[in-house]
């Protein structure tokens, strides 16, 4: 029931509402107070989101985590930002990188890089927020190699043509194993197996054959089948 | 008729010979149940196994063949001490509907009939293999399982031989 008064006042595009919203999602605790900052999230008043930071500032991990949601559900990616670019906190910086990603923020993905420096976290939005090219900035890098490695398999995620044809061009000119091994994870994680079959035709080294050979069974690529059964039919 | 009937007098002598089971003999086995080999190229070994996913419980004492969660793999909580390539074959009402690839030292169990052909040679082990993946009549995921196991083999013989049959124009 009290849910459902939240979710009513939520809708009202009153100032009295929005200030009751607020002080429930100040004041209560537990889901009840979840629910309040949620119910602000989806109302979207601009000033009861404003309010939120300092309910953020205040709060424990499920309160953060509740303030977030909301704004994901506002779809606030400034609000977000902020508390990634002022935050020294590592876990808030993840989690509200985590949301921006989600929430597709590439812009604001893209001035964390250069004002927090890198972390694994940040790598993953840049792909689920499916940001190429700064994923390609980063794979093409090899000032810091672990970094450049996370970037190339990272890239998978985005998945796409432009993606396919850097990570075989990453591939063929990786001067070390490491990042060659990303590249062949990063193809599987795209499901390119047609760039895999590429080089595994392209190789004259068996040692690096029966490796590509592996992964193509294990992508159960079509094109191998299709050359398997197109070798059949033409020798009966 | 007849050719077909020399054909297995033929492969019925060679088995004589050399002592051990044919292709022919292991794909067409008229018995139900399990079929294992073990093959002995030298150099080749494999730490294939697995591990059971039972409700509540995590088995990683080996696989159930019967199982139908079964993870496999050669790291991790899947992996055996590397052996040989142990080949399982399933066959149910004469045909052919499972294959799994596992290394020697991987402890099995089932309560199918388990039928063991012992040691056969990589070639004769390879000839098996081909006559599933490039027998068109046999059901696409089992002709995958069998290029999946023969890659999981870990075997010279047997990258040789899907080299070939990739290269094939």
């Amino acid at each position: 029931m009290k849910e459902r008064a939240l979710f009513i006042l939520s809708q009202i595009d009153e100032p009295e509402a929005q200030s009751t919203l607020l002080r429930f999602a100040r004041e209560a605790n537990g889901e009840l107070q979840a629910e309040a900052i949620r119910m602000i999230g989806i109302g979207g008043d601009k000033e009861a989101l404003a309010g939120l930071g300092e309910i953020y500032q205040a709060g424990d991990r499920e309160v953060r985590d509740a303030v977030l949601e909301a704004y994901l559900i506002a779809g606030d990616k400034q609000a977000v930002f902020e508390i990634a670019a002022n935050t020294d906190n590592e876990e808030d910086f993840e989690e509200a990188v985590d949301m921006l990603g989600a929430m597709g923020a590439r812009d604001e993905l893209r001035e964390l890089r250069g004002r927090t420096g890198m972390s694994d976290s940040l790598i993953d939005a840049y792909a689920i927020s499916g940001d190429f090219e700064t994923l390609r900035e980063l794979a093409l890098d090899n000032s810091n190699v672990e970094l450049q490695t996370q970037a190339i398999e990272a890239m998978g995620i985005v998945g796409g043509d432009q993606v396919d044809s850097t990570l075989v061009e990453i591939y063929k000119g990786a001067a070390s194993d490491e990042v060659r091994e990303a590249a062949l994870e990063g193809l599987l994680i795209s499901g390119n197996d047609a760039g895999v079959l590429e080089l595994y035709r392209a190789s004259d080294n068996s040692a690096e054959k029966k490796e590509l050979l592996e992964y193509l069974v294990m992508m159960d690529s079509d094109d191998v089948w299709t050359i398997i059964d197109s070798a059949l039919d033409g020798s009966q | 008729m007849r050719t077909a009937g020399l054909v297995t007098i033929a492969l019925l002598a060679a088995a004589l010979v050399y002592g051990e089971s044919t292709a022919a003999e292991l794909l067409t086995a008229d018995v139900d149940g399990w079929h294992t080999w073990r093959t002995d190229e030298p150099g080749t070994v494999t730490g294939m196994c697995c591990f059971t996913r039972d409700p509540g419980a995590q088995s990683q004492t080996g696989c159930n063949l019967d199982g139908s969660r079964v993870s496999y793999g050669n790291g991790g909580n899947c992996s055996a001490e590397p052996g040989h390539a142990q080949i399982y074959a399933l066959m149910k009402n004469g045909n052919l509907t499972r294959i799994r690839v596992l290394s020697s030292e991987c402890p099995v169990s089932t309560e199918t009939q388990l039928t063991d052909h012992g040691v056969i040679s990589s070639d004769k082990n390879i000839e098996w293999f081909s006559s599933v993946i490039e027998n068109e009549q046999i059901s696409q995921d089992i002709r995958e399982e069998a290029l999946f196991g023969l890659v999981q083999s870990e075997s010279d013989a047997a990258f040789e031989y899907i080299d070939r049959l990739l290269s094939r124009r």
